[in-house]
């Protein structure tokens, strides 16, 4: 099969390429493609069809058509005729039960084309229900393309580059080519990129090739694919030059395996030196398809008859074949033996690219091709794809054969015939738009390359019009298959990390999510944790808080304002909790904030608060004109609670400064090397125990870690993680803000009407409580303990039911190894909301009865927290 | 001690038990390569990595070395920034596959592998990211990710 060595062949005989085919070994020349190499190797057959498997062969060999998808290491769907050969390359068919020259399901051929018209799986496999599923299984293995490997994206790397140019050429023939140069010669940066397989002649400027641009976006942004690199590309100026692409001609026998386009036979040629066949027939729409006929006699073809459409109007036109292959074809009832046919109406310009940018597509009825007009700003287009085609064949929709014994395909992806479209069309799905989605023509892997122009020209013959009035369908993106992987691109999963993550993890810590932070869940064990901070020492890593600095001599009046509590009497060095409201007096957040001199304030926020906190100030005081700065020292600091009896002990070891509760008392703030680390030291108790909080630089996070934890061993200390946490702030009744608020809950309701001084002038959300003080409260959220023993925990989210109906709901459950019981908090009716109440908690299948509890489970009076 | 001075990591002091160390949030990922370190005013920087003569394309901690030169937004509390260095032939293409911002109106600020940081250019090939601390092990990973297809890896600061 493999001609002499001719001038200018891509070949490289002197390199000897060795890959596998179905197992066995195929010599290639460096320069092949996989495809060349198949067809040198007498491999005539490449696929199976979509719908019916029916044999497939080399049909456009420029990548565009389905017929020589196979799957290559691993990755389905590659179009081989343009996959360069690799060394071990593995090779396999795809859709094919069997073997490419005996695939059983290719009988659904003979026997199921009056069982599976058009859209058949819509009606006929719908009843009985049930058995949807099974059909679905078969259908889904009996057709379709290659399978995916759900496991290649750990074998395979994508990633995604950004390109900013001033011109960007799509398509590298010679008109592409003349504008990168000019480009160039402007001074301006170009790069042309071309998906191939012919190779770019190369002047000086970037080339990147094989390359396929996959769209063109808004903000003349064009994801180039280039191997497996996604090349994102943003140009001032796009220059289109994707050429024109011949047109298949739909006759009976138009898929066999032998009918060729004539530049496929080209490519053959000149690159790879085949000879595409022994006996030709070449129906020539245009003139290069009829120069192709002294190339073939070249390359030892014979052709026996050339039929110029242009001149000779031919009505009927039938292939017939043996095993799918083509045997001979019927020209107006003279039969030829051929096993090449070579036959092409009109090239219609590739305008995809220009029309997904926004450019206008008109028909042009005297050479019956569609082609741009009225191109977007930024956008050019030069060379074929204008309509530049010369002069070429307008041929009929169909042509129909003597016999009519085989099928005629519109559309080979899809495997849709020109039957199936004129059902559709008598079935009412007389607009194009519904019948490509009806059909699926022109949604195939060739994305409308071969079939769109026949579509419509089939739909303007059946329904009477013309070409303009039917129009085109809408152009979108991509405009040929791409592979999910290089969508997706690296994976990459941003996290926080505190400074002190990697100590966790050497500790044994379990990791989880909260918003976007890491934190430990526990080192193992969070009911012993817990137990730790009650009976000696624990160490948790705060670090994660939203932590402020409030500043400016307006700083005081601000936060008065912000806040529903007071803030402009809070003494120097000293802390006060505080509920961030919203305009609708609805829980936004809460803190504490600590008064560091008269101007200056620092305000923790919650864990996944701050961002949102930040913005809130910065908006009031641009609002009301404070002139205040606010400061994210989030991730500068790092934080640290040292919590249980023993932790005044340990404190006083580290630090100089005066630790006793009469100079560091409950809700001071001071400042002070501890360790020799500079530190805001904060005395309060989220988890209910006596505490400090230390706020210091993050980059001494590990040295200060290690130093506590050393230096405490001896009082027992242990690091807790956040469900020891949980359990703990649990026991105190203190609330979550997310967890056991939602966007709707308000302070008045939520438990902490204390907090609301109505006395202040104004504050935000003031006027949205003062109406729900009015309607009084509708449901509280109270705490809430089951009966000692029970060892299971009512699911958070799980329902209150009242007189038999959803009444309340459960926002937070632990069980509490400290008072041997499970306890909560839950959002219950009014009425419910007092001391003892009995509430019903659906749970375990069944129901229990708990009781609601207004005070702290544990420490009640708070005597722990200020000894 | 004055009143912002718990933001500072020059406050730390060292006296007879204690030694005050800090640390680049990137220390573990330099310790993962074996890193060798040295303390410089009470840092650990890390000094030489085996086998970084490989690399031309090299990558580096360079947080020790804020606050960041004139020209950019001015961070309130370095403390909270780190920063990376990439240096060396294909430099610019590491940076380009992380970060759709145009590298030729440098310094700008910008997401870069989906976090907000500045990309500073230092020469030729050589730039220089500064973000969020709480990112330095993702973004480390990342780079260095980005960087070893072209050859690159991780450099200490001798």
């Amino acid at each position: 099969m493999r001609l002499g060595p001719r001038p200018g062949e891509r070949i490289d005989r002197s390199d000897e390429v060795t890959f596998t085919f179905r197992g066995k070994p195929v010599k290639a020349f460096g320069g092949d493609t996989i495809g060349s190499a198949l067809f040198a190797s007498g491999q005539r057959i490449f696929s199976r069809s979509f719908k019916y498997h029916r044999p497939r062969g080399l049909l456009c060999c420029s990548g565009h058509c389905p017929n020589c998808m196979m799957t290559v290491d691993g990755e389905p769907n590659v179009r081989v005729c343009v996959e360069p050969v690799r060394e071990g390359a593995r090779v396999k068919p795809q859709n094919v039960r069997w073997w490419l020259n005996w695939d059983l399901m290719a009988v659904t051929d003979k026997i199921g084309g009056p069982f599976t018209p058009v859209g058949f799986y819509y009606r006929t496999m719908i009843r009985p229900r049930r058995a949807w599923p099974l059909f679905e299984r078969f259908l889904r293995s009996a057709a379709g393309l290659g399978r995916v490997d759900k496991h290649a994206g750990r074998k395979r790397r994508f990633d995604t580059e950004n390109r900013h140019v001033d011109v960007l050429v799509i398509g590298g023939g010679r008109s592409g080519v003349e504008a990168a140069r000019q480009a160039q010669i402007r001074g301006e940066d170009v790069v042309l990129v071309d998906e191939g397989p012919e190779p770019v002649e190369r002047l000086g400027f970037p080339v990147l090739w094989p390359a396929r641009a996959i769209g063109i976006y808004e903000g003349n942004l064009v994801p180039v694919e280039a191997g497996s690199t996604l090349v994102r590309f943003r140009a001032k100026h796009i220059v289109v030059a994707t050429g024109a692409l011949e047109q298949p001609l739909l006759f009976p026998g138009n898929d066999l395996v032998g009918v060729m386009l004539p530049g496929g036979a080209r490519r053959m040629i000149e690159l790879w030196s085949l000879r595409p066949g022994r006996r030709a027939v070449v129906l020539a729409g245009d003139d290069r398809a009829l120069a192709l006929a002294g190339e073939l006699e070249a390359a030892g073809t014979e052709v026996v008859r050339v039929v110029d459409l242009r001149r000779e109007q031919l009505r009927e036109i039938e292939a017939w074949g043996r095993y799918g292959r083509l045997e001979s074809v019927s020209l107006d009832g003279e039969t030829i033996a051929c096993d090449l046919l070579l036959a092409s109406g009109a090239r219609q310009p590739a305008y995809s690219l220009l029309a997904q940018a926004g450019a206008r597509v008109e028909y042009d009825a005297k050479r019956g091709i569609f082609v741009p007009a009225d191109l977007p700003d930024g956008i050019e287009a030069v060379g074929a794809v204008t309509g530049r085609v010369g002069r070429v064949a307008v041929t009929p929709a169909t042509f129909n054969g003597a016999s009519r014994t085989d099928k005629c395909f519109a559309c080979i992806c899809e495997d849709v015939t020109d039957k199936d479209m004129k059902r559709a069309i008598a079935e009412g799905f007389d607009s194009l738009e519904l019948a490509k989605r009806y059909t699926t023509v022109t949604m195939g892997p060739c994305q409308g390359k071969l079939c769109h122009l026949p579509s419509i020209r089939l739909y303007a013959r059946e329904t009477e019009t013309d070409e303009a009035t039917i129009g085109t369908t809408t152009a979108r993106p991509p405009w040929a298959p791409v592979s999910l992987g290089l969508l997706a691109g690296r994976p990459h999963e941003p996290a926080k990390r505190t400074s002190m993550h990697d100590r966790h993890k050497d500790l044994g810590a379990r990791m989880m999510w909260t918003g976007a932070w890491r934190r430990p869940h526990s080192y193992g064990d969070p009911e012993a944790e817990a137990k730790v901070v009650h009976d000696s020492l624990g160490l948790i890593d705060v670090s994660t808080l939203g932590k402020l600095l409030v500043r400016g001599p307006d700083a005081a009046a601000f936060l008065e304002r912000l806040y529903p509590n007071r803030f402009a009497d809070l003494k120097v060095d000293r802390i006060r909790y505080g509920v961030l409201g919203t305009d609708g007096g609805r829980v936004m957040d809460d803190g504490t904030i600590a008064r560091l001199d008269e101007e200056l304030f620092y305000v923790t926020t919650t864990s996944t608060g701050a961002n949102t906190v930040i913005e809130w100030f910065d908006w009031w005081n641009a609002v009301w004109g404070f002139g205040v700065e606010t400061t994210n020292v989030t991730g500068a600091l790092a934080a640290v609670n040292l919590a249980g009896p023993n932790s005044r002990e340990l404190l006083g070891r580290l630090t100089d400064l005066d630790v006793s509760n009469e100079a560091l008392k409950y809700l001071d703030a001071k400042r002070a090397q501890v360790a020799g680390v500079p530190c805001l030291v904060l005395r309060i108790g989220f988890v209910g125990e006596l505490g400090y909080e230390l706020h210091f630089p993050s980059p001494h996070a590990e040295y200060l870690w290690d130093t506590l934890l050393g230096e405490g061993a001896d009082l027992g200390i242990r690091p807790f993680g956040l469900e020891a946490q949980r359990i703990l702030r649990l026991e105190k009744q203190h609330i979550l803000v997310g967890q056991d608020t939602d966007s709707e809950s308000n302070p008045l309701e939520a438990g902490m009407p204390w907090l609301v001084k109505w006395e202040k002038d104004d504050f935000v959300g003031k006027w949205a409580l003062e109406h729900v003080r009015e309607r009084g409260p509708r449901e509280q959220l109270v705490g809430f303990e089951l009966a000692e023993g029970l060892g299971s925990v009512p699911a958070e989210g799980g329902q209150i039911v009242v007189d038999g109906k959803p009444g309340g709901r459960v926002t937070s459950a632990r069980w509490s190894p400290q008072l041997g019981r499970p306890i909560g908090l839950a959002w219950v009716p009014s009425r419910l909301a007092h001391e003892g109440a009995e509430i019903t908690i659906k749970m375990n299948g069944g129901f229990e009865q708990g009781r609601v509890r207004l005070k702290p489970f544990f420490d009640p009076d708070g005597g722990q927290l200020r000894s | 001690m004055s009143e912002l001075d718990f933001l500072s990591v020059e406050a730390a002091r060292a006296d007879g038990r204690f030694r005050p160390v800090a640390r680049s949030p990137m220390d573990r990922r330099l310790r993962e390569a074996r890193a060798e370190f040295e303390e410089r005013g009470g840092r650990l920087v890390a000094t030489r990595i085996p086998g970084e003569e490989e690399h031309a394309l090299a990558i580096r901690d360079v947080t020790h070395l804020l606050p960041p030169p004139e020209g950019t937004e001015p961070p309130e509390t370095h403390a909270g920034f780190a920063a990376l260095e990439i240096s060396g032939p294909g430099a610019g293409t590491v940076v380009r596959r992380l970060t759709e911002m145009p590298l030729d109106d440098l310094p700008a600020a910008g997401a870069v592998a989906h976090i907000r940081s500045w990309i500073l250019r230092e020469g030729d090939e050589t730039y220089r990211l500064l973000f969020e601390q709480e990112y330095g092990h993702y973004l480390w990973d990342v780079v260095v990710d980005a960087a070893e297809p072209l050859g690159g890896g991780p450099k200490g600061t001798p």
